[in-house]
């Protein structure tokens, strides 16, 4: 007999697309700007991966601004992580092509995370860029144990921006196991797109 | 013997080589709960317990606790590449004695100091 649990459980697996990194990365790359995707991934070295091979290939290649808000690992350590895959750090956060913040100043800092992103959007349109990609880890609010306000937060906003912006939420799997079943698939359904990356 | 706990792999493997090559036994975990489980098979036979604050599936100010709850003489050491949060640290940590605080990226001389100074 099939219980309840595991019923609930296959149907959120059926909404995530499992891919790996490589392949996870070729989805963001197409991604519409105002698209606002959900991301489960399963360890820091396949998220390291996964953020470096798009920052390069947005940043170097599609004329794009990036956004970084890590929680897992500090941003020196992101720096770090860039500067050895080739992109040239100094360079672009010194022109602000690409903004590297802790995640936890980014949503419990005291400007709201959203204003912020606005003025980065304006800004990078003035300065000739298509558009900006955000890469947000919310494990910032699992730490601080505000489960539902990370729900009321993601379900506040659109699930298409009205502006040239990417929006991708990083959940770590061991985090959105925390959520409840019923939290999960608000969480999916919410995102225009649900992704799962395997480790390679 | 020593408890270490930090997510990322490659640290709490790094750490563990470290105390050990200081003459110490040493078990390793990069989930929390999986710690716990350890500790709570057999809390007398650790005399250390040393975690990492930022972690998936529990925090380390709420590993802390519960490895206290177990064994409330247990010694432990936070260890962080962040700044201690005060707000946060103190409403999981209210009244629990934190017995040193290391700052990551840390040297195993800094770290054999500290074990020297608490035992």
């Amino acid at each position: 007999m099939v219980s309840n649990i595991s019923l609930m459980d296959c149907a959120i697996q059926g909404l995530l697309e499992n891919h790996y990194v490589n392949e996870a990365v070729n989805q963001l790359i197409q991604a519409e700007y105002c698209s606002h995707y959900l991301i489960v991934y399963p360890d820091l070295t396949t998220l390291r991966e996964m953020y470096s091979k798009y920052i390069q290939k947005q940043i170097n290649k599609n004329n794009e601004t990036i956004l970084i808000n890590p929680f897992y690992e500090t941003t020196d350590s992101v720096r770090q992580i860039l500067s050895k895959n080739g992109i040239n750090v100094s360079k672009y956060e010194k022109e602000k092509g690409l903004v590297i913040i802790d995640s936890l100043k980014e949503f419990f800092g005291s400007q709201p995370d959203m204003l912020f992103k606005r003025n980065l959007v304006s800004y990078a349109k003035q300065t000739g860029k298509n558009g900006i990609s955000i890469i947000g880890d919310i494990g910032a609010y699992p730490h601080k144990s505000k489960h539902n306000d990370l729900v009321d937060y993601e379900l506040s906003l659109p699930t298409e921006f009205d502006v040239d912006m990417k929006g991708f939420c990083l959940y770590h799997q061991k985090d959105f196991n925390k959520f409840s079943d019923k939290q999960k698939q608000e969480l999916i359904i919410h995102h225009g797109k649900a992704l799962k990356i395997e480790s390679s | 013997m020593l408890l270490v706990v930090d997510d990322d792999c490659d640290i709490a493997s790094l750490i563990k080589m470290g105390i050990e090559n200081m003459g110490f036994s040493v078990s390793s975990f990069t989930d929390p709960l999986l710690a716990i489980e350890e500790f709570r098979k057999k809390p007398s036979d650790y005399e250390l317990v040393i975690s990492d604050v930022r972690m998936p599936n529990m925090n380390g100010y709420e590993f802390v606790k519960q490895v206290k709850e177990i064994n409330p003489k247990i010694e432990v050491i936070l260890m962080t590449a962040f700044e201690i949060e005060d707000k946060e640290f103190h409403r999981i940590l209210p009244s629990i004695k934190i017995d040193g605080f290391l700052q990551k990226p840390f040297s195993m001389s800094k770290l054999n100091d500290i074990l020297k100074e608490i035992r």
